[in-house]
């Protein structure tokens, strides 16, 4: 071969030489583990090296906008002489200052404080005087580090026919709102104050009542960072909606758990007392098209949940724990269905017996009520062509014309370590993940063998062929994609097995091929 | 007629024109200075034939009737190689370091050699696969090749009356690819489960990652003596000679690496069967798995260096450049090269007219076995002269193997 290296690389332009090997080649071997068919993550093992799925998953979650929102709002404010005139200001003279309040409509939302995450607030004043004017809009309930919001914004001469305008955005992020008005005893309310003067280095000017200033202000997209007061009794209610569930992703057939215990977690991250009104949580298996409701005395009956506590700067979420089990649930068959998806609808009153907090209702930016489902799976089981599919990137060298392999058949050389055989399936598949074209024959790997205590004593052997054609290996480089099934059963068993952490499957994976030298180029 | 018939022929063919060669041997006028090219390219090989060789050069599908036809001349004594070279040598003045009986002599030359021996099945993986051996072994070894070039600059001394010379040269290395495998016994179990190889071998190269002209400096000699006695009573010459006797220090990123283990495949190890994407096959990740990495750094080797010895017989003949040529010549010379047999040739040159010399042979050895060889030789006027020869005229007709040629110009004054 270095003789013919040699030469080949004498060569520039000329084309390489090729010519076709008949090669047996290893490719691969790997270890099959629990760990590979459940993320690691997921697992634990107890002394005895049994294992057990513990896993979280999210049933639903209420953010802060289901509470709280806060609209874009505008507020105008005009100026003009309450008589004809005309009347002369010498420059420097301030000839209009109002203080007033801005009530903000929050509907059932009782605000005293609020803290403003993101957002902004937009200024306009129309001047049609004749002269150079400074308009001075200020919130004093609106304070950031101590200092309070204040606009100075220099105003162009005007006419009514032709006013001048004039803009200013101020963003509002950290500001603090003292939402009780100027008196401290109101909510929802801010304080605002807007003055006009002649400019100290202007003019004199002279108005008469058909000169006008016409002020507008603009709040937009307020994020609260905190906010604090009464936040009615109301009820939210959470239309059907669904979450996706990775745990059985890729996974079909029949599973038989022999136990499964799991929790419902309530947490509330406000500071409202609640109670939800659970009208369904389900099962959906979207590839079977199964779907199994969740039973359980939480479904049927409303839940109490406690408010938040305030700590300060951040909160401490209330918890409500809801045990399930066999005895109490229908948890196993929920589980058992295999869902990819949660389906929940529910309604959430918020302060059911009112304001009982005196208005110290508060949330926080992060503030939620979430519920989790933390499922306890000890892999004790049988499965009845449970299925595992996965499809895997390859990178083959060359091209869909000129690749090196041209046809050969895999072998798939396995040690079962598990008490389930597992038939496996190789498919070429197209870009779009459908399988395309299947590589026979394939086979079933058998179970290994197990003692009288229900535990693998022998690894078994197997031998799985899988041949790839001309035009299987055409399409396996254009795709560049495979698709691995893997069906395991333990119908072999008549009762449910016990996994154990050592478990293992050791694969070799090898080809006997046509090999083209210099073909991928 | 077998293959060896027509080597015969070429062979009589000089006695036909036997008689003319009396008449043209004459004394030349002596020249002060001397310019010789000498441009060559031969590869030859026991087993491969000229097909095979030639579309591994041309590129290409080999049909598997091409490379089967090689196979089934294999044996246990396979050789192959080939040598590129070109060298021009200046030779001057009346005298030199004090004494007329010398000149000068500068060379300056550009070589490129392969050389390898291989077994059958070495052979038979190459260019058919593992397939045929499974469950069996296939003995890879022993086999060994090495492929060299070099440029070397040289000054010496020569006897103007015999032609004898010492050069000393400067040699840059510029292409190191060589391997020696004592044992690979390469077995692949049923269905390729495994692959195991009881290998021990050695491999070396310069650094190919570099682009650098220079990567590896070197020194070498290259002599020639002449001396006349009598034999048979009879003027003869006995000749004898080494060219590239010397080595070459490689650089320090040149690459080896040696093994004497039994080395087991199963493939490379994955995370897992069902998490293969982005697993890419590449020759550096296989030779770590095989525990055959490279070792970085400094060696030597020595030089393809040429050892030769000649003796000449009959009619002398005196060129213009000063040298003197036999109507006889029988020559051996061997290269330091994988795969090199001792070369043995005999030649006869007689001449056509005045400036047409020819000359004819047989040669056996080197990479090949009986080779016939041809030559012609012309002479313009006193001062320039033009020879082509080839060391294996069969070679260019179709189902023979190797090809050689050879080409000199000499000019004179």
């Amino acid at each position: 071969m270095a003789a013919c290296t040699t030469l080949a690389a004498c060569q520039k332009d000329r084309p390489k030489p090729q010519w076709d090997l008949d090669v047996l080649a290893p490719l691969i071997q790997t270890s099959l583990t629990i760990g590979d068919l459940v993320p690691d993550t997921m697992l634990a093992t107890d002394g005895s090296g049994q294992v057990s799925i513990l896993h979280t998953f999210e049933l639903f979650s209420l953010s802060l906008d289901t509470v709280l929102t806060a609209p874009d709002t505008s507020f105008r404010y005009a100026y003009a002489l309450p008589f004809p005139g005309p009347i002369q200001f010498q420059p420097g003279v301030t000839f209009d200052a109002s203080d007033e309040v801005t009530r903000f409509d929050l509907d059932d939302l009782q605000l005293s404080k609020l803290i403003v995450r993101s957002g902004q607030v937009d200024v306009a004043i129309t001047n049609m005087m004749n002269g150079h004017i400074i308009g001075d809009f200020a919130l004093p309930g609106a304070q950031l580090e101590g200092e309070p919001f204040q606009v100075l914004m220099a105003l162009p001469p005007g006419t009514p026919a032709a006013p001048s305008n004039t803009t200013s955005s101020r963003p509002l992020n950290g500001y603090v709102f003292d939402m009780r008005g100027p008196a401290l005893n109101q909510v929802n309310s801010l304080a605002t104050h807007l003055s006009y003067s002649n400019a100290p280095n202007g003019s004199t000017i002279s108005i008469t009542n058909m000169d006008s200033l016409l002020a507008t202000v603009s709040y937009h997209g307020i994020v609260p960072e905190y906010a604090l007061g009464y936040f009615g009794m109301r009820t939210i209610q959470v239309e059907p909606a669904t979450t996706r569930l990775d745990l059985f992703e890729n996974v079909s057939g029949t599973l038989d758990l022999d136990q499964v215990d799991a929790t419902v977690k309530i947490r509330n991250g406000l500071g409202v007392d609640a109670k939800a009104t659970i009208h369904h949580i389900r099962s959906l298996n979207t590839r079977t098209g199964t779907e199994v409701p969740l039973i359980a005395s939480f479904t049927n009956n409303p839940v109490n949940i406690d408010r938040a506590a305030d700590m300060g700067s951040t909160f401490s979420p209330s918890v409500k724990n809801i045990a399930l089990d066999q005895g109490n649930s229908n948890i196993k068959q929920f589980l058992e269905n295999l869902p990819d998806q949660i389906g929940y609808a529910l309604d959430v009153t918020i302060n059911p017996m009112g304001n009982i907090s005196n208005g110290h209702d508060f949330l926080y930016h992060d503030s939620r009520v979430t519920a989790e489902l933390e499922v306890n799976i000890p892999l004790r089981l049988s499965a009845t062509g449970l299925s595992l599919r996965k499809v895997m990137e390859v990178d083959l060298p060359g091209t869909a014309d000129a690749h090196a392999w041209q046809y050969g058949t895999m072998h798939l050389f396995a040690q079962n370590g598990f008490p389930f055989s597992a038939a496996i399936e190789l498919a070429v598949v197209a870009p779009d993940g459908q399988s395309i074209s299947v590589l026979a024959p394939g086979g079933t790997i058998p179970s290994a063998t197990l003692g009288a205590n229900g535990l693998v004593t022998e690894m078994a052997d197997g031998r799985l062929d899988f041949r790839i054609n001309s035009a299987q290996m055409n399409l396996l480089h254009l795709s560049g994609k495979v698709q691995v099934t893997a069906v395991f059963n333990t119908a072999e068993q008549p009762q449910h097995v016990q996994l154990l952490d050592s478990y293992r499957m050791d694969l070799k994976l090898t080809l006997d091929g046509n090999y083209v030298v210099n073909g991928d180029e | 007629m077998n293959k060896y018939g027509l080597p015969f022929l070429f062979l009589l063919l000089p006695f036909g024109v036997h008689a003319q060669e009396d008449s043209i041997a004459k004394a030349r006028p002596p020249h002060t200075r001397h310019l010789a090219l000498e441009v060559r390219g031969a590869y030859d090989s026991n087993v491969l034939y000229n097909d095979l060789v030639m579309g591994l050069y041309n590129g290409g599908w080999l049909s598997k009737e091409i490379r089967q036809r090689s196979m089934d001349a294999m044996g246990k004594n396979n050789r192959a190689g080939y040598e590129q070279a070109a060298k021009l040598t200046y030779t001057w003045g009346q005298r030199s370091i004090g004494r007329r009986i010398f000149r000068s002599r500068t060379s300056l030359s550009q070589q490129s050699y392969l050389g390898l021996h291989f077994a059958t099945d070495a052979y038979a993986l190459s260019f058919f696969g593992n397939k045929q051996f499974e469950d069996r072994s296939a003995q890879v070894g022993p086999s060994a090749f090495a492929q060299v070039s070099y440029q070397q600059v040289a000054f010496g001394l020569e006897e103007h009356s015999t032609g004898s010379y010492l050069e000393v040269g400067l040699v840059n290395g510029s292409r190191l690819n060589s391997g020696k495998i004592r044992r690979a016994d390469l077995y692949t179990a049923p269905a390729a489960e495994y692959i195991e190889v009881d290998l021990n071998g050695s491999y070396a190269r310069a650094d190919t990652a570099a682009a650098q002209w220079s990567k590896g400096i070197g020194a070498a000699i290259s002599l020639r003596w002449c001396h006349g006695l009598t034999l048979f009573k009879n003027d003869a010459r006995i000749t004898l000679g080494t060219e590239d006797l010397g080595f070459v220090a490689w650089a320090n990123r040149s690459l080896s690496v040696a093994k004497d283990s039994l080395i087991r495949f199963e493939g490379l190890t994955a995370d897992g069967l069902l998490d293969l994407d982005g697993l890419i096959l590449d020759q550096h990740e296989l030779q770590d798995s095989l525990g055959l990495g490279y070792t970085q750094g400094r060696f030597a080797t020595l030089l393809p260096a040429l050892f030769w010895g000649e003796i000449g017989l009959g009619r002398v003949r005196h060129a213009f450049d000063g040298r003197v040529k036999h109507a006889w010549v029988l020559m051996v010379a061997h290269r330091l090269l994988p795969g090199y047999r001792p070369h043995v040739s005999v030649k006869h040159e007689f001449h056509l007219n005045d400036a047409l010399a020819c000359t004819v042979g047989l040669a056996h050895g080197g990479f090949g076995d009986l080779r016939v060889l041809l030559g012609l030789e012309a002479s313009v006027g006193q001062h320039l002269s033009f020879a082509a020869e080839t060391m294996n005229a069969t070679g260019f007709l179709p189902g023979f193997r190797g090809k050689a040629l050879l080409f000199k110009a000499a000019w004179a004054w």
